[in-house]
């Protein structure tokens, strides 16, 4: 393997620094030489290693064997087939848009006078694959408990959204149209009906965001809070089977929902 | 086999470079310094399988049995050898949906971990669901900055615990985030955050002068790093005195190489983060020279995949 070796760098700063690069194989080096106080130079190398570990520990796996098994009775159900891989994505991504879309269509079969869907990258907790998807696929996609809720909205605390989202640099939406200067909106779409402060809005989202959760404080003391009984992961499945029933893959697409004006 | 080279000046001393090769291997040998190896994980979040292999991020990455075999492998080359997680071991998968962090936790005892922080999704089933599960647990829950003592949680965390390795004195002491705006309330109820500076200011120092660590070890789930003024790894480094490790977890930030910044006192800090899920082992290796009190770090990762390799 690799025996003591003496390395002359030139760094970024033309300094001539000389290097010994220590010899653990199968590990990158960083080295850093100390006294109490002083440090002198550290060197990272950094090394592939050609050792294989192909097999698990076998302790480890009789323990997980029957819990596993359990779990893939239920959560290695097929639902449904994806027509692309999805994933999370700024300031417009395309998982973010199926989650949404699917959201907002949720919330519609129970109040039709939903205006958009708000939710966050960050509770999007996994990809979906291109191909099957399991029921516990979605479940990795969405392991909270989180529920949907439908929050009124003055205009003003309407604004204070899309101040937020845009300063974020987007989250999931659907329903509108933002297109963001910088960090602040210039110019917003909801329903294709430009945004109008003096109306009031209804937006679904989590019951977690509807807390403040992800600083979204926005949502705080609304017009009105509705739970829809519904949680967001049962929401994904439905819809995943639902289209499944009516012949369909699924998909999504990226349309400019969320862009940059320049 | 591929070879990257990093370089890093931060810590050129005023007088210059100085040569390293006169790293005493002599002294490795006849046993004067004492070599300590840190094998570390965090953000889990329940990633028991590896990742199938149609995932379109990591596929066929990670994966506890592997971990398991990569560990077992350097106990086996390793004498001092610690193995600490920062936090979030739940929510992800559907295990903890059906088992609630109970198979995680047997898993990681089975495993041999040291010790363990509390992260933000480790409330996800309340503050009752982490009480209990706390029994298949046979390592310590450390956490300095969560007041727990009006919940069901009281007693049941420990701030500091002190590992002694061939006469080398390792304080380790946990960072919890603040929960407001992160977790829901009704999942933390009356758990206190404290201010993790204050509380990590007052720790390190009774660590090292009190109890005479010779290195002091952060379990942070605080964050690497925030373009705000939120308290993160890189903040709470540059503001401290005592500590020699941070430990990281929470923004699953992987980084390449260990950052080294300097603490208050101009003495090195040494930060590290492996991503999540199970996909990266960090290790740093530190040398302690107990006659000139010398050390030297060294450190590798290991991404879990068939050919735990590194990246």
């Amino acid at each position: 393997m690799f025996s003591n070796s003496n390395f002359v760098i030139k760094s970024a700063n033309k300094l001539v620094v000389k290097f010994f690069l220590f010899l653990f194989p199968f590990s990158f080096l960083l080295l850093s030489c100390s006294s109490k106080t002083k440090i002198t130079s550290v060197v990272v190398s950094h090394v592939n290693m050609t050792d294989s570990i192909s097999e698990g520990d076998a302790a480890i796996a009789s323990l997980i064997s029957p819990y596993k098994k359990e779990l893939d009775l239920t959560m290695n159900e097929v639902l449904n087939t994806s027509e692309m891989a999805m994933l999370n994505d700024r300031p417009e991504g395309i998982l973010g848009n199926f989650v949404a879309d699917l959201s907002l269509k949720k919330a519609h079969e129970i109040d039709n006078a939903v205006d958009f869907c708000l939710l966050n990258t960050g509770g999007l907790r996994t990809s979906l694959p291109e191909g099957e998807i399991t029921r516990g696929k979605i479940f990795e996609l969405m392991p909270f408990e989180n529920e949907l809720v439908v929050i009124t909205l003055t205009g003003r605390k309407t604004k204070a959204l899309f101040d937020y989202l845009s300063k974020v640099g987007g989250q999931p939406v659907a329903g509108v149209k933002i297109g963001i200067e910088k960090d602040r909106p210039e110019i917003i779409y909801i329903n294709k009906v430009l945004f109008d402060s003096t109306k009031i809005y209804k937006v679904v989202t989590t019951d977690y965001l509807a807390n403040g959760g992800d600083k979204m404080d926005f949502f705080k003391e609304p017009i009105s809070r509705k739970l829809l009984n519904i949680k967001l992961r049962d929401a994904i499945i439905e819809y995943v089977v639902e289209e499944k029933e009516n012949g369909r893959s699924i998909n999504a697409k990226f349309d400019g929902r969320v862009y940059y004006v320049h | 086999m591929n070879r990257r080279h990093f370089i890093k000046q931060s810590f050129l001393g005023s007088a210059g470079l100085y040569s390293l090769s006169a790293f005493p291997m002599e002294a490795l040998a006849s046993r004067e310094i004492v070599k300590l190896t840190i094998l570390h994980t965090n953000d889990m979040h329940s990633h028991i399988d590896p990742f199938p292999a149609n995932d379109p991020k990591y596929p066929g990455l990670g994966g506890m049995e592997r971990r398991a075999a990569l560990i077992n492998k350097i106990r086996k080359e390793e004498e001092n050898l610690l193995l600490l997680d920062a936090g979030d071991v739940f929510q992800g998968t559907p295990y903890f949906n059906l088992y609630g962090g109970e198979l995680e936790f047997k898993l990681m005892s089975k495993m041999g971990y040291d010790a363990c922080t509390i992260g933000n999704h480790d409330f996800d089933n309340g503050l009752n669901g982490l009480a209990r599960m706390l029994p298949h647990a046979n390592f310590p829950f450390i956490c300095a900055n969560y007041d727990f003592s009006d919940t069901v949680m009281f007693d049941k965390t420990i701030p500091y615990k002190i590992f002694e390795k061939r006469g080398i004195r390792v304080g380790v002491f946990g960072l919890g985030i603040e929960l407001d705006g992160l977790v829901g309330k009704k999942f933390y109820g009356n758990t206190i955050y404290q201010n993790p500076v204050e509380v990590s200011e007052k720790i390190s120092r009774v660590l090292k002068e009190d109890w005479k660590c010779d290195l002091v070890v952060c379990l942070s789930h605080l964050g690497f790093k925030y373009q705000t003024k939120k308290i993160d790894d890189m903040k709470l480094a540059k503001t401290s005195k005592y500590i020699d490790l941070i430990i990281g977890g929470h923004t699953h930030s992987f980084l390449d190489e260990p950052v080294f910044l300097k603490n208050k006192n101009n003495k090195k800090v040494v930060i590290n983060q492996v991503g999540w899920a199970g996909l990266r082992v960090g290790r740093i290796d530190f040398f302690l020279d107990r006659k000139t009190k010398k050390n030297v770090i060294s450190g590798t990762g290991y991404i879990v995949n068939n050919f735990v390799n590194f990246g």
